[in-house]
């Protein structure tokens, strides 16, 4: 029996300097039965020019902007696979990531998803004064339930429902507390599967209403659960 | 007059969304979330800062109850904030402003007072320290993780 197929979903905006590494490090997996879908959300960069010299290895589609989550359930849509990855355009799968993550599902055939460490890096372009002035920690690894480190059966990503669409930084936190309230059977690796790069970063570039936005999808989650417990009293 | 203490805004994001406060603390990664008294505490601390006793005061003012029981409850939810670590001494020269100004919040709202309650969740501790708060741009959502 063939192994099932793995699709990677790489949504990506205006990120064609960082984005053939990305999709290097998908390619480079050793799992045997891989698509790799590239989202461009509008991009206005080289992004095109760049997807071009993948040529037929690689699925993508275009789209006008609309987020993140737009670009990821577009994927979705184009996406053959039983199991469903994330790659966000700017960071690396490690090497067998994806055949560490199908081991988990071999092992225990009720898993439905699995997530893991990882690791930041500063990007290698920033120059050593800006480098040092950024407060991210290289040293040691995270646990990471976000979408980049993730593996998840399909049937089970459809349960959880679609990215959403209206939010920028809480994107994953809302699907996140989405899988938990599924009640998504998930495994949390202890290895570092995914090297998260850090580039160009400003704090004061932050908007105070962009980070917020976590606090209301924290309420929104939990005005759900507390609707649910009423309903189940 | 106590010390005042204010919100660490360092490491605590927080709004008060339809009536509930809602906080995260991005050292811990916990988040919180409480009403009614609660929020009412945390009025007075989250703009200048406030001192215990002055918070102590102005629930007494605010609120239908014995004083006793008033003080007890704002003091024991004073104290799981500061054990949670979300305030923060206001003792540098920007801190040196009376504490907040009496508002209509202030005024007897003829309210029975009820205990308030800290709720405490520690289940999205992973996501929150993970996500990149500190690490975002304003141009292009591939860095708005």
């Amino acid at each position: 029996m063939s192994a099932p197929l793995i699709s990677v979903i790489i949504p990506t905006y205006n990120c064609a300097h960082y984005l053939g590494d990305a999709i290097e490090s998908a390619f480079s997996q050793d799992y045997p039965r891989l698509e790799i879908i590239v989202v461009d959300d509008g991009s206005t960069d080289d992004t095109a020019t760049l997807l071009a010299t993948f040529g037929e290895r690689l699925r993508k589609t275009h789209q006008s902007n609309g987020g993140i989550g737009s670009a990821r359930n577009t994927g979705l849509t184009l996406a053959s696979g039983e199991f469903i990855a994330y790659l966000d355009a700017d960071d690396l799968y490690v090497p067998g990531k994806l055949t560490r993550q199908m081991a988990c599902f071999d092992a225990d055939p009720e898993l439905e998803c699995v997530q893991g460490q990882l690791i930041q890096f500063v990007s290698p372009e920033l120059d050593a004064d800006f480098a040092a002035t950024l407060a991210v920690d290289t040293s040691r690894p995270l646990a990471a339930p976000m979408a980049s480190t993730t593996l998840i059966k399909r049937q089970a990503l459809e349960r959880v429902g679609p990215w959403s669409t209206e939010l920028t930084v809480g994107t994953d936190l809302d699907w996140y507390a989405r899988v938990q309230e599924k009640l998504v059977k998930c495994l949390m690796l202890d290895e570092v599967l995914l090297h998260r790069r850090v580039h160009r970063t400003n704090t004061n570039l932050v908007h105070a209403a962009d980070k917020n936005e976590r606090l209301h999808v924290i309420k929104a989650m939990l005005d759900r659960r507390r609707a649910q417990q009423r309903d189940t009293q | 007059m106590g010390q005042r203490y204010r919100v660490d805004t360092e490491n605590i994001m927080h709004e008060t969304i339809d009536g509930e406060v809602v906080i995260v603390n991005l050292e811990t990664g916990t988040y919180y979330a409480f009403d009614g008294a609660g929020e009412f505490i945390w009025d007075r601390i989250s703009g200048a800062g406030a001192s215990l006793e002055q918070i102590i005061d102005a629930a007494c003012a605010h609120y239908r109850g014995l004083p006793q029981d008033i003080s007890a409850g704002v003091t024991r939810f004073f104290n799981a904030l500061q054990k949670e670590q979300m305030l923060v001494a206001a003792d540098d020269e920007a801190d040196t402003a009376p504490a907040t100004e009496s508002t209509a919040a202030d005024l007897a709202s003829g309210a029975a007072f009820e205990l308030p309650r800290l709720n405490i969740y520690t289940d999205m501790e992973a996501l929150l320290l993970a996500d990149p708060i500190h690490e975002v741009e304003s141009d292009g959502w591939p860095n708005l993780k």
